[in-house]
């Protein structure tokens, strides 16, 4: 009973003690917020509420509310009023870190009673983390790291998240000591794509870095190849053989290597070149090494394709290579005792052993070898540096050789001179005197001089000769005087050089040199040049050499040539374009056609039109009956007239059968030649022929219409002179045997030949005559009567009346019952008539039809 | 302006699933071959049956010679590598990933079992490895990472997964009901389907090699063909191919 009394005057007690202090402690207001965390620089505002019982007790209001930032008061500038309870500080530009802020009331005027405190902290938002990257250590998780950007000073926290396609990670978070990385609790899954990225978060605010993907297993950092070992090659004393053991990575990736060495002792590193480790391997030889010299190695490894970060460095392992035969001679001297007894000598040899990278192993011994003049060898073999042998006073000949347990160096040869030496020096003879030093552990370094007892000139000058000439400058050279002939140091060289008329130039130079350039020569000249060569005693000169400067310099002439070369080719080939292209005007001027009239005349039908002139296309249609009549005018000139209007008509018809289509112009040009073919030639030749000899013939051979008429006559025109017949002018029957030919084979079933002889010189006594085939049809019958009895009247001599005769057959055929295409044919043909109207009239051979003309 | 209103709802709606789609391949390959190379190398390194098989076997107190050689795998339980072939692409990716589902809950059943084994009192020496449980876990995330790889092929072919599509029916997928027969059969059983399971592994990868072959990398079909069991035998070249592997893991 006492016990429960007695608690329970505790408990009153307790609850009376923890009631006084709850009034006690219970503040006059509050600020607002309480836990304020704000952006360094920003601007903050806290808000002071008293709370009525005080503002009672203590007879105040919010006017009374002095604000203060630890033991500052701010000023009331920055308070603001709000009500009678509450008044407002504002604080700009908040650049302290941790801030008291305390909201007093003044009580009675003038004691300052706190009210409110709070801690302002302010500071910075997160930046966004950059540079984030993983590492994954082979057998160990993932790490991820980055660089998580200013200093907040606020509590930042850093979240690593990661994930797949199809799974999401658990978050990583930092630790308070290590905020810049975090290694993920699962262990990585090489092959299978991962995003990774940072979130960091403090109270004002949160940022994500970018994020990255990657296949985990181009992040791996593999295990140090381990247990480095090196061996040699008793073969190659250049090569090490390395062997490793790789971690198990190689299971899952390919791997490449970075190998260093050094040798022992150094401190720079040597590297194997990457492209010979760039693929798992356990092994590799480094060669070109140096014999008998201890290594060092070390190796690391990384992902094949460089993805992922390199191991660490493998231990050191070092080796050495094997030796290799001594790769020098070892200095060598002696030494000759001068207490020696008659007719011997003690002679003491030594020689340094070699360095180590001479040495290439360890020497094991050296052999020595003694030659007397012409005598046998004596051998000896040493492992000391030294050696005391007692030698007659003949000259000697020693070699040494350091022996290693692979091979023997090269020889060292060293002569000693007999014993009765005398030293006689000879006059202007060059020695090479040569100093040794002998330490007690060797010789040292020998020095060499040349010298002279005494010079003398040389005993031959130099011979100069040239090595380039040029139009103005010439390169001479020269060869150094033998030793021989020098008799002394060559001090200096003088060239000596002139022209046939002028003064001699002398010009020194060096000693050193063997060329010189002379320059300011004259072109075209001959120039004599000789050297001389001077010692401390005197000079020698040497022969006398001449050269000749050339007139030109070397291209000139061709800068010269080439282009007058191109101008007048550039020239002439204008010239011939120009001629080219206007030969018809230049032949008109020059050249022009002079036919002989005089020698014309209007010359036979030739019924022999060799079937073989159908070469052409358009003569095949005429061959299904559209070819009508083929005549054959021969004109004969005539000696005793002359016509020189007649070119013109002439060379207007040349130009009109060649524009004219099925023309058969320039074929058989030499009928008239010829007593198996037709006369048939209008060719140019034929033409030039006629107009340089009155005695060439021409003729013409039609075989289709005239400017796209439709041919129904084919003419023969031929005007000739005094030249002979042809058989077939001759021989009218042959003639004849050829259209009966023509006509029983029915080729030509309406041809007609019409063949007219003007000539005066015409064997055949018919001056004039129509031979007519049976197809023929009644109209062009009729019209070859008309024209016959109109031929029939024309005078022997083809002269004037032929105009006439033209005219009227023209007239004739003009309404002759003939094809559409014919009768256009001769319209064009008058209209060219009229058109050459004011021309002088000539004769000309025409194409006509029915054996008639078409005057032009 | 009602217009408007569902234009915009549309365009929004366009691209809320073009993001929510690139968003799911966020982590995976753009490439084809990279991912292809990916699932060869994943299904040449799960092959290897120390990867699972061997831990397992260590685990549950199989480890000797005599009952390595019972433990073969059970005819049917899982499709051949003739069947394989026949299917089309998405249809051996849908398989495959059936298939490497089924581990996953035998894994689990296999993984929840282990600590009831390790409270049997068993003697230290008989008590599974941390090693071993360690590489039951590895093999467990790699065969997510591989499913997660599959999951990315058929996104990259273009095929939605969720589209039905015939699979290969592995009888494995719903064994025969057989009678309890003990835990040690139980663990035998367990044994035998592990070793079909490296064996899918093996012919997926001699799969995705033909993959690499072909000649279209793209969305290609052939007609799912069900071949026999035997049908391999018809292609002795290829069957005599799967025995040596094609991949020589690295030195």
């Amino acid at each position: 009973m006492s016990v429960l009394q007695t608690w329970l005057v505790q408990a009153l007690f307790i609850f009376l003690i923890t009631g006084s202090i709850g009034v006690l402690l219970d503040p006059c207001g509050r600020i607002n917020p309480e836990s304020p965390v704000v952006q360094l620089g920003s601007n903050f505002t806290a808000v002071c509420v008293l709370k009525e019982r005080c503002m009672d007790y203590f007879h105040v209001n919010a006017n009374f509310i002095v604000w203060k930032m630890g033991h500052f008061t701010i000023p009331k500038e920055q308070y603001t009023i709000i009500n009678r309870t509450a008044a407002s500080v504002t604080l700009t530009d908040v650049t302290s870190l941790n801030i008291q802020l305390t909201c007093n009331i003044l009580t009675f005027g003038q004691i300052e009673q706190n009210v409110y405190g709070i801690t302002l902290i302010s500071g910075l938002p997160p930046e966004k983390p950059k540079n984030l990257n993983c590492i994954v250590n082979e057998g160990k998780k993932m790490m991820c790291y980055w660089d998580p950007g200013r200093e907040t000073y606020l509590e930042t926290n850093f979240t690593l998240k990661s994930e797949w396609a199809t799974e999401k990670f658990a978050d990583c978070k930092t630790k308070r000591d290590t905020p810049t990385s975090c290694t993920v609790d699962y262990s990585p899954v090489y092959f299978v794509n991962m995003e990774v990225w940072v979130e960091a978060a403090n109270a004002l605010g949160k940022v994500t870095s970018d994020h990255i993907n990657f296949d985990p297993v181009d992040k791996v950092k593999p295990n140090t190849p381990r247990n480095l070992s090196v061996s040699n090659s008793e073969e190659l004393s250049s090569i090490l053989k390395l062997t490793w053991i790789n971690s198990n990575i190689k299971n899952v990736i390919r791997l490449k290597y970075d190998i260093q060495y050094r040798t022992k002792g150094a401190s720079t590193w040597s590297q194997i070149p990457p492209e010979d480790t760039a693929s798992t391997r356990s092994s590799f030889t480094v060669q070109d090494l140096k014999p008998f010299t201890e290594y060092v190695f070390r190796i690391r490894c990384m992902k094949e394709d460089g993805k992922g970060f390199w191991s660490d460095w493998s231990e050191e392992a070092s080796g050495i290579t094997y030796e290799d035969r001594p790769s020098n001679t070892p200095s060598f001297w002696y030494k000759i005792d001068p207490s020696h007894s008659h007719g011997h000598r003690s002679v003491q040899l030594m020689w340094k052993t070699l360095p180590p990278f001479e040495a290439n192993g360890k020497i094991l011994g050296y052999e020595v070898t003694l030659t007397r003049w012409k005598s046998r060898l004596q051998n000896y073999t040493v492992n000391d540096t030294k050696l005391t042998v007692n030698l007659t006073n003949d000259r000697y000949i020693v070699t040494l050789t350091a022996r290693n347990a692979v091979g023997r160096s090269d020889a060292s040869v060293l002569t000693i001179p007999a014993c009765d030496f005398q030293g006689y020096l000879a006059e202007s003879k060059c020695y090479l005197i040569t100093v040794t030093p002998v330490y007690a552990d060797g010789p040292g370094s020998p020095v060499s001089i040349k010298a002279y007892l005494k010079q003398a000139p040389p005993s031959k000058g130099p011979t100069v000769r040239t090595k380039k000439v040029g139009k103005n400058e010439a390169v001479l050279e020269w060869d150094q005087l033998p030793v021989d002939v020098q008799n002394g140091f060559i001090r200096n060289y003088t060239i000596f050089y002139r022209t046939n008329i002028g003064n001699e130039t002398a010009v020194n130079v060096d000693s050193s040199h063997t060329e010189y350039t002379l320059s300011s020569l004259t072109s075209d000249t001959l120039y004599m040049v000789r050297m001389a060569a001077y010692t401390d005693e005197g000079g020698k000169d040497g022969p006398e050499f001449t050269f000749t400067t050339p007139k030109f310099a070397q291209g000139e002439i061709e800068a010269i040539v080439v282009p007058v070369c191109l101008a007048f080719l550039l020239t002439t080939l204008l010239g011939v374009l120009f001629c080219f292209n206007k030969r018809d005007l230049i032949k008109k001027h020059i050249w022009p056609n002079v036919p002989d009239p005089s020698k014309s005349h209007i010359a036979q039908w030739s019924p022999h039109t060799p079937p073989r002139h159908n070469f052409n296309p358009k003569d095949q249609m005429y061959s299904d009956g559209n070819f009508t009549d083929v005549s054959v005018v021969e004109i004969e000139a005539n000696d005793k007239k002359s016509f020189p209007e007649d070119l013109k008509s002439l060379e207007l018809f040349k130009k009109e059968k060649v524009s004219t289509e099925g023309h058969s112009s320039g074929i058989g040009g030499s009928s008239c030649m010829s007593s198996s073919r037709p006369s048939i030639s209008s060719s140019d030749e034929n033409e030039s022929a006629q107009n340089t000899s009155s005695t060439v013939q021409y003729s013409t051979v039609v075989h289709s219409g005239y400017r796209h008429q439709v041919p129904s006559v084919q003419v023969f025109s031929r005007s000739e002179s005094t030249q002979p017949l042809l058989d077939s002018e001759e021989r009218p029957e042959d003639l004849q045997l050829v259209d009966n030919v023509d006509g029983g084979d029915g080729i030509l079933p309406r041809q007609q030949y019409f063949k007219q002889n003007c000539s005066q010189q015409e064997t055949s006594p018919d001056i004039s005559h129509f031979e007519r085939s049976n197809q023929v049809s009644s109209v062009n019958e009729e019209d070859f009567v008309r024209l016959k009895q109109q031929i029939s009247g024309i005078p022997q001599s083809c002269g004037s009346g032929q105009m006439k005769m033209f005219q009227e057959v023209s007239a004739a055929d003009a309404f002759g019952p003939d094809t559409e295409g014919q009768g256009e044919r001769f319209k064009t043909a008058g209209m060219e008539a009229v058109l050459d109207e004011g021309m002088p009239k000539s004769y000309l051979p025409q194409t006509v039809r029915q054996g008639g003309y078409m005057p032009q | 302006m009602p217009t408007q209103t569902t234009g915009r709802t549309l365009l929004s709606l366009v691209l809320g699933l073009l993001f929510a789609s690139m968003a799911a391949m966020g982590s995976c390959p753009g490439d084809f071959h990279v991912l292809l190379g990916q699932l060869q190398k994943q299904a040449h390194a799960m092959q290897d049956p120390s990867s699972l098989l061997d831990p397992y076997m260590r685990i549950q107190g199989l480890d000797f010679p005599q009952l390595r050689e019972h433990c073969t795998e059970r005819p049917g339980a899982f499709p051949s590598e003739g069947a394989l072939r026949g299917l089309g692409r998405r249809g051996f990716l849908r398989t495959l990933d059936a298939t490497l589902g089924l581990v996953l809950r035998r894994l689990a059943a296999v993984q929840q079992q282990l600590p009831e084994a390790g409270r049997l009192g068993r003697p230290p020496a008989a008590r599974p490895r941390a090693q071993d449980l360690e590489m039951l876990k590895m093999a467990r995330l790699n065969i997510l990472g591989l499913r997660n790889n599959i999951f990315c092929m058929s996104r990259l072919l273009g095929s939605s997964w969720d589209v039905a599509e015939p699979t290969q029916a592995a009888p494995g997928t719903s064994p025969p009901p057989t009678p309890d027969p003990g835990a040690f059969q139980r663990k035998l059983e367990g044994c035998r389907f592990l070793r079909g399971y490296h064996r899918v592994l093996s012919s997926a990868g001699q799969v995705f090699g033909e993959w690499g072959k072909s000649p279209s990398q793209g969305h290609r079909h052939r007609p799912p063909r069900a071949l026999p069991e035997d049908a391999s035998r018809a292609r002795p070249s290829r069957r005599g191919r799967r025995l040596v592997p094609r991949g020589q893991l690295p030195r």
